[in-house]
């Protein structure tokens, strides 16, 4: 039930921000998916001190090269309250990924998760269809799976 | 009475308290480790062992020696 | 870490099968490019990178060396531990300590304003018994003849103490070696499970330990509740013998060779994160040894009502039974470069002991790679209810006693700093230093005649100092 309720909140939240995106406080980080509209969007949260993080990069930059043509996006949510440390990791790993800033975890809140990294997967459609709580090397394929089944839906 | 103590202060616990899962940047540091260099506390729980007459607590026995 | 999966949608059996073949092409085409390296996390970033969800091996060697104030124990002790942790918290730990411990130590007798004549078993040195030196100022003696027994073993070691001067044996030397070996892995809903195994053994002491353990995290990983049991077996198989408790010291050979120990034990554990900056834990322990406890080389003496004048020196006795109960309370806290921890240990058993432990210590990064941890810890101890410094002649004997000061009253305070060097992402060098220092009552107020200008504590006052390393690889 508690299970339910959450999803249920997080498709809320991730609808209200798209409506709302642009007059949110602006001291606070926003996460505006309206650009993203019909593109599959790989949501991941992650910081400089997780050590999974540092195994999820490369993977996430492989995808983006290999799928980025089929509508896949990848936004990549850095939680460091230090900027610097976000920067020192990414002079190295960056890719091609976009990045986005939440040194306040404003956006985290949002989305409310249990694990660093967790990805949401977000389809042509604007919902979340599945959640990969931490990263494991071993569980590549199955995360690749789920991007793949997803950029195979039809937009709305 | 310990143990009823110790069930009542995880329950408590289980509600709300600690960071969320992106606010544990200092948690991850390697020194904030509860034992981040095992061969220093072993070294320092042999010798307590040794001299005093308590030992344990951490849940890392000193013994496994005579000690005189 | 856990992969969850919602419901995707409509997803066509076609699309599966079309996506199937994608996985398995890109699968292949990443594999073949590093399996090594995706499995170890080993890309540009991740070189020196190190913890959870990574597989690892970390090397810690340190060297510790002990040394007591006024000749008493040294000891030098190598200790390489090895730890080798899988990508999904699987852990394998095997650790190796060796020890070299030598020098005097107090017997247990009281100082005498007139010297004093010890005797003690003769150990014999290779095949021969005819030997005409003992170590540590001691003389081979002949014993008054025995019925029955055999020439060879009537030769003991006398050692004598200088009056006014805490009996010493200097005879004390001894060897350790120590293996230890466990691992622990997540299973199922349990966060942690494992179990290890150690194996100790000194020339008269022997010790064989075993644990299993559980730990299953709640709230976002911010609360873990532990449970460790601990099982030892202890044979204790004293030079010349185990002497009946409470028998005049002697220098025959004893007919009892061995005795053991069993202990018994669990830890409940609760570990908590408090805040961002505050790590906290609370452990319950219960301990239950039973058998032998008693220290088989030290003795009591016993003095002469009036003049205070030890007449006769007897074995120590201690309980065959002991249950130990400990409250311990950890902290750490995380500001700015400086990392704190605090504890406290509440510590009681069934032999009368109760103690309280408080540590303190500060680590403070420095630029770049250094760091410095000044640490503080202070102990304080109640008596044995058999505690004795002494017993007294025209009394009758009690069942159990003991002089040895770890039993006595007293406090302690240990000082000490450390400083760190970070050689590298992967490997760390640590020089640290104690001093630690016992202080109880020498002037007792039971003390009788020639004792009163005694000092009847015989604490401890000893230097620490131990180099470490450890080195993390892939």
């Amino acid at each position: 039930m508690l299970f339910g309720n959450r999803r249920h909140l997080q498709q809320m939240a991730i609808s209200l921000l798209l409506v709302l995106g642009t007059f949110v406080h602006a001291h606070a980080a926003t996460l505006d998916l309206t650009p993203y509209r019909g593109k599959v969007v790989y949501l991941d949260f992650w910081a400089s001190w997780c050590t999974p993080c540092h195994l999820s990069f490369p993977w996430m930059n492989e995808i983006q090269a290999s799928y980025g043509a089929e509508g896949l996006v990848i936004l990549a949510v850095n939680l460091d309250r230090d900027r610097a440390k976000a920067d020192a990791f990414l002079a190295t790993d960056r890719g091609q990924l976009n990045i986005l800033y939440d040194p306040k975890g404003d956006i985290a809140r949002q989305f409310n998760f249990k694990d660093m990294p967790t990805a949401f997967l977000i389809g042509r459609d604007g919902k979340v269809h599945s959640v990969h709580s931490g990263f494991e090397i071993g569980k590549k394929n199955a995360y690749l799976a789920d991007v793949v089944s997803l950029l195979h839906q039809k937009a709305p | 009475m310990v143990t009823a103590l110790v069930a009542a202060a995880a329950c408590t616990a289980c509600t709300a308290i600690g960071p969320r899962p992106w606010e544990k940047d200092l948690m991850a540091r390697p020194e904030m480790q509860l034992v981040p260099y095992p061969l220093q506390t072993a070294a320092d729980e042999h010798v307590y062992f040794s001299k005093e007459a308590s030992s344990g607590g951490r849940g890392f026995a000193g013994g496994g020696c005579g000690c005189n | 870490m856990q992969l969850k999966r919602r419901k995707a949608g409509r997803v066509g059996r076609a699309i599966s099968a079309i996506s199937a073949t994608l996985l398995i092409a890109t699968a292949a085409s990443c594999e073949n490019s590093a399996v090594a390296q995706d499995f170890y996390g080993l890309d540009k970033a991740g070189r020196d990178n190190f913890g959870p969800g990574i597989a690892y091996t970390e090397f810690d060697g340190a060297l510790l060396i002990y040394q007591e104030a006024g000749g008493r124990v040294q000891a030098i002790e190598p200790t390489a531990n090895l730890a080798i942790h899988g990508a999904r918290g699987q852990q394998l730990t095997l650790g190796a300590v060796a020890d070299a411990v030598s020098g005097a130590t107090p017997n247990g007798a009281v100082p005498s304003d007139r010297t004093q004549t010890f005797v003690t078993p003769l150990k014999p040195q290779g095949s021969s018994t005819t030997v005409t030196s003992a170590s540590g100022g001691s003389t081979v003696i002949q014993l008054p003849p025995t019925p029955g027994q055999v020439a060879s073993a009537s030769l003991g070691r006398q050692y004598t103490t200088a009056p006014n001067t805490l009996p010493m044996d200097k005879g004390f030397r001894d060897h350790r070696a120590a293996l230890t070996a466990g691992w622990s892995q997540p299973l199922g809903w349990i966060s942690e499970i494992g179990g290890g195994a150690g194996f100790s053994r000194e020339e008269d002491y022997q010790s064989i330990t075993a644990n299993v353990r559980a730990a299953k995290n709640f709230n976002s990983d911010n609360t873990t509740i532990s449970l460790d049991l601990n099982g030892e077996f202890d044979s204790s198989f004293p030079f010349g013998g185990v002497p009946t408790g409470l028998s005049a010291m002697n220098a025959q050979f004893k007919p009892i060779t061995t005795r053991h120990k069993t202990q018994l034990g669990f830890v409940l554990g609760l570990t908590e994160v408090m805040t961002r900056n505050w790590l906290m834990a609370l452990n319950y322990s219960y301990d239950s040894q039973k058998g032998y406890q008693t220290d088989p080389y030290r003795v009591i003496s016993v003095v002469d009502p009036t003049s205070g004048e030890p007449t006769s020196t007897l074995y120590e006795n201690r309980p065959e039974q002991r249950k130990t109960q400990s409250l311990f309370w950890d902290n750490k806290l995380a500001f700015g470069p400086t990392v704190t921890e605090l504890s406290y240990r509440y510590f009681t058993d069934n032999w009368g002991i109760s103690s309280h432990t408080v540590e303190a210590s500060e680590r403070i990064n420095l630029a770049k790679s250094w760091y410095i941890e000044p640490n503080v810890r202070f102990y304080h101890q109640n008596a044995a209810n058999f505690y004795r410094a002494f017993l007294v002649s025209n009394a009758a004997l009690p069942a159990y006693a003991s002089s040895d000061t770890r039993l006595s009253r007293f406090d302690a305070i240990t000082y000490g700093a450390k400083i760190g060097f970070r050689v590298s992402g992967r490997s760390e060098l640590y020089v640290r230093a104690d001093y630690y220092t016992q202080s109880g009552d020498g002037h007792p107020a039971n003390a009788i005649g020639q004792l009163r200008g005694q000092d009847l504590f015989a604490g401890t006052k000893a230097a620490i100092v131990q180099v470490g390393y450890q080195w993390k690889f892939h």
